[in-house]
């Protein structure tokens, strides 16, 4: 616990942190699946690795480059019947690190996103009002987690086109490896 | 009343969350609807779609057209504010957006010389454009979204909750929800706790950012190059806390205070607590 003093009653925190993490967990994986495919009864993983072919059959379908070779897939069933598919994917940006979760019918249409997790680091110092809120009830004994909880923001619009560009990607995966 | 669920979900050009203090399948069910609101907004009112009726609008010069409800309130509420306002904020910027390359062009003419919000004309659901314009409710939809969610969580039996788009956020029901704002330099800092509120929150920077894709411009010469600084009000609605930030981004301090007062809104400089 260095770096914190404990004065008055009151635990301060300093007021320059050198990274700061936010987090914040949406849905676990089965808490995805049910929500994008709330008919299906069954979730069958598909082993997948993509050759390299076909990760530039992507890339030129997508104009965004499939770094891993060995995406998360599952194939949605209703009694035997594919729904759809189901992936798991990642994208990292300069400050955030963004979980998500899509369904892609089998005529290739998005049938839903939903973010699992989303990570956020700060370089810079966090307020010392901010972090006082946060840790109000905490005791230098309890266990400190770097990671936080997302407070609610209010803050300029945050693009979301690194997960949209993920999207086009995966949409692109299903094109490639068809509903098989 | 469970534990608070949140959802988030890529919308509207940004992440949108939804919370609130209820049990997951109550939870699941109301914020699913009030995605589907979310949606249908965008559907309806986002330029970027050429088959939004937001694009069929500003390529229907002298043809009356009827619009959805939803979009037609939209259009009402931009049409006001520009007016109220004196231009501050301006609905029928989308052609300096377009020559700038922020937004696509989709054809149809560009602002005739002269033509103003007035030439909108609505009645009912039917809509005219008497003279050329070019429409972006970019400044006002994100928060109008928000403003139709909440309605959509209340209808479904949530007794308090949030909706978060991008920044603007609107929480209600007893409950006190505490809101940090991010800063021109990344860092959060707490606001205070808000009760049955909306605030939304614009930033101007001298440098652009990547993460951050809002642009707020105003018509050249008319009121000057806009000040650097993050800018928040609270109000009421969500459609009007979002549409008054880019009238304080761009206003000096003295005309942006006596519009906020005038629509009952409040600028939130210092930090503090706000019941």
């Amino acid at each position: 616990m260095a770096g914190f003093s404990y004065k008055h009653g009151i635990l301060f925190a300093p007021m320059a942190i050198s990274m700061m993490a936010y987090a914040a967990d949406y849905l676990n994986e089965s808490q995805a699946q049910k929500i994008l495919f709330p008919e299906a009864d069954e979730f069958i993983k598909k082993p997948i690795t993509l050759s390299e072919a076909q990760l530039d059959e992507i890339k030129d379908l997508s104009g965004v480059k499939q770094r891993n070779k060995s995406p998360l897939i599952w194939a949605a069933k209703k009694k035997g019947k594919t729904l759809g598919l189901f992936f798991i994917d990642e994208v990292v940006g300069k400050h955030e690190f963004i979980t998500y979760a899509v369904a892609i019918s089998p005529e290739g249409l998005i049938q839903g996103v939903e973010i699992m997790s989303y990570r956020e680091t700060h370089g810079g110092e966090v307020r010392e009002a901010s972090w006082r809120k946060n840790l109000k009830g905490k005791k230098l004994s309890d266990p400190f987690k770097l990671d936080v909880d997302v407070p609610n923001i209010t803050g300029a619009t945050l693009s979301c086109r690194n997960v949209m560009d993920g999207v086009k990607r995966l949409l692109a995966i299903q094109k490639v490896l068809g509903n098989g | 009343m469970g534990k608070v669920q949140k959802r988030l979900r890529p919308l509207l050009g940004t992440f949108v969350e939804i919370g609130a203090p209820a049990e997951e399948e109550q939870f699941a069910v109301a914020s699913g609807f009030a995605f589907e609101t979310i949606l249908q907004v965008q559907n309806l009112l986002s330029f970027h779609d050429p088959k939004s009726q937001l694009s069929k609008l500003n390529q229907s010069f002298q043809q009356e057209i009827i619009l959805d409800p939803v979009a037609v309130v939209a259009l009402r509420l931009g049409r006001y504010m520009t007016q109220v306002t004196g231009g501050l904020f301006d609905f029928t910027l989308a052609d300096e957006m377009v020559r700038k390359k922020y937004l696509p062009d989709h054809g149809g003419p560009m602002v005739a010389e002269g033509a103003t919000a007035q030439d909108l004309k609505i009645h009912g659901c039917k809509v005219f454009l008497q003279a050329p314009l070019r429409i972006t409710l970019d400044g006002i939809a994100k928060g109008y979204a928000v403003d139709l969610a909440i309605k959509t969580l209340k209808a479904y039996g949530l007794k308090k909750g949030y909706v978060n788009a991008g920044g603007d956020l609107r929480v209600f029901g007893d409950w006190l929800f505490p809101i940090h704002r991010r800063n021109l330099l990344d860092q959060l800092e707490f606001l205070g706790d808000f009760k049955n509120t909306s605030i939304s929150t614009s930033a101007v920077r001298e440098i652009e950012d990547q993460r951050f894709a809002g642009k707020i411009i105003s018509r050249k010469g008319l009121h000057g190059i806009p000040q650097t600084g993050v800018f928040s009000v609270q109000a009421p609605s969500a459609w009007l806390s979002d549409a008054l930030t880019k009238v304080v981004c761009i206003a000096s301090g003295e005309q942006a205070q006596k519009l906020v007062d005038l629509l009952g809104a409040k600028i939130i400089g210092s930090v503090g607590t706000v019941e």
